[in-house]
């Protein structure tokens, strides 16, 4: 065999680890909810589950990496839209220290999640969709504790329904129709100077740009 | 020993798949021997019990098909004879592989098949070997996401990068030809990328889908892209045509281990020995060589 040494797996973990990535815990959060939201459902009623063969509905993130349940509608996925940092503090420092012993880096991210209802008929689509749409309100506070959240925004739009043949071309009936929500959403993320190897990082660094 | 034959797989209903098989005239007691019908999504397995051992039946209903949507997942079944009072004396039919629900090859396409492995095997083709890609199974736990259906980190060598454990079959030696693509560089932003795109003709076994690997004597490796051309006769295959994709070499793909031994590596010849021999000369070359390129041994 050739020599794979090259090649850069992760280490050799026995459990899975989330990443510490705020974004990937909201994106969680909402699937969690529209899990929850879609299990308690009567059978025959879009009724989620978490087995893909018995499910009636899929509820998954974008690009999900299981083939075996492709052609399955309804569908339900969502989408992160882009984040950026709100600069709502100075220098994104929440408390400024005048002796500099203690910093908190702190700062809103706003960022957005598009919910996509894929369904055999247009309406189908919508009803779900609009579901969705008036639940958001009544769990808002929920989300947001699953997902770290700090705000979710109330301009939440429901879009139009897609045209015929515009996810997948070739039929002569209408096959997949889209309805997308999209939700503004806002995190606050925070490093503090008292975290762990906080300034050994930062010395590492700094002298490996040749500062001091 | 009975004889399992003319197995059958037949559904007009989603929820299930029906098996039916005969057994050969025989003069023994059928009620000395018990049916087990294994089932798998891979031809060569591994196999697993559908069914508990029961006899003198001969139709079996999996109704543990539900929901499986995908047009191109197969699932493969076949049965275990096995002796009541000594269940550890059994044979397997079909011998080879599995039947699944397919239309059954006519003569004419046994033959046309026939003809094109052997053109691949003897003289356009080369040795390549075949991993499948699992579709079913034990997700994967170190990498897979179950809420959001997707894998968190990259090159995960308990699944090979496919979220199921093991992530690819057993490979199967097949004779391929792969066109030689063009090489190139493609001068991204993020730096120089290179990037080998071509197609690859195959006979009609292994049966291709999206997403397996092929790999090539050379330690080349390729993803069998998402549109594959399958020529058949009266629906059963015959040859196929699949883009390919070169992997690169950082990634986990290359870990995939080809298990030969280091006297098969050395003597490893991907394509038959007359094609690097000329038999009308004999210079350079014993007679007695000469001779057993064209003829053979004896």
């Amino acid at each position: 065999m050739a020599d794979n040494s090259n090649i850069n797996t992760p280490p050799d973990v026995a459990t899975f680890l989330l990443p510490e990535d705020r974004l990937i815990m909201s994106t969680r959060a909402w699937l969690i909810w529209l899990q929850g939201l879609f299990k308690n459902r009567p059978a025959g009623r879009h009724r989620w589950s978490p087995d893909v063969n018995e499910t009636e509905v899929i509820i998954s993130d974008h690009s999900p990496a299981g083939m075996e349940v492709t052609n399955k509608r309804p569908m339900i996925t969502t989408s992160r839209g882009g984040a950026s940092f709100s600069s709502t503090s100075i220098n994104q420092v929440m408390t400024p220290s005048l002796d500099g012993s203690k910093t908190v880096y702190s700062d809103l991210i706003g960022t957005s999640m598009t919910i996509s209802v894929v369904a055999r008929e247009g309406l189908e689509a919508q009803d779900l969709a609009y579901m969705i749409f008036r639940m958001i309100p009544v769990f808002k506070t929920q989300i947001m504790r699953l997902g770290r959240m700090h705000a979710i925004g109330n301009n939440i739009q429901v879009t139009q329904e897609s045209q015929h043949g515009q996810i997948v071309p070739g039929s002569s009936t209408p096959e997949w129709k889209m309805v997308q929500l999209i939700i503004p959403f806002y995190i606050q993320d925070t490093i503090s100077s008292e975290e762990k190897d906080f300034y050994t990082v930062l010395r590492a660094v700094t002298l490996h740009m040749g500062l001091d | 020993m009975i004889k399992v034959t003319n197995i059958q797989v037949r559904s007009f209903d989603l929820g299930y798949l029906d098996l039916y098989w005969d057994i050969s005239p025989c003069h023994e007691d059928i009620n000395n021997y018990e049916f087990v019908v294994e089932k798998s999504d891979n031809e060569f397995g591994p196999y697993e019990d559908l069914t508990i051992p029961f006899t003198d039946r001969y139709h079996v209903r999996d109704n543990t098909v539900a929901g499986q949507h995908s047009f191109y997942r197969k699932i493969y079944y076949r049965i275990r004879v096995q002796e009541r009072a000594n269940t550890s004396n059994f044979e397997i039919f079909p011998e080879v592989g599995g039947a699944r629900l397919a239309a059954k090859p006519d003569l004419i396409a046994l033959e046309m098949a026939r003809i094109n492995n052997l053109k691949l095997k003897e003289f356009t083709g080369r040795k390549v070997w075949v991993f499948t890609r699992k579709t079913s199974g034990q997700r994967c736990r170190i990498c897979f996401d179950e809420v959001s259906q997707r894998k968190l980190i990259a090159n995960c060598s308990a699944c090979y990068g496919t979220g199921w454990v093991g992530g690819y079959n057993a490979p199967i030696e097949a004779y391929a030809l792969i066109v030689t693509p063009n090489e190139q560089t493609i001068h991204a932003n993020v730096g120089n990328i290179n990037l080998e795109n071509t197609s690859m003709m195959m006979g009609n076994y292994p049966e291709l889908s999206e997403g397996d690997i092929v790999v090539e004597a050379e330690n080349i490796r390729w993803r069998i892209a998402s549109t594959i051309s399958k020529v058949s006769k009266a629906r059963a295959l015959i040859r196929q045509q699949a883009p390919v994709h070169r992997i690169p070499k950082s990634d986990v793909e290359y870990m995939l281990p080809i298990n030969l031994s280091d006297e098969e590596l050395r003597d490893l010849i991907v394509s038959p020995e007359r094609n690097y021999t000329n038999p009308q000369t004999v210079e350079g070359d014993s007679l007695k060589g000469a001779l057993t390129n064209i003829f053979g041994e004896k």
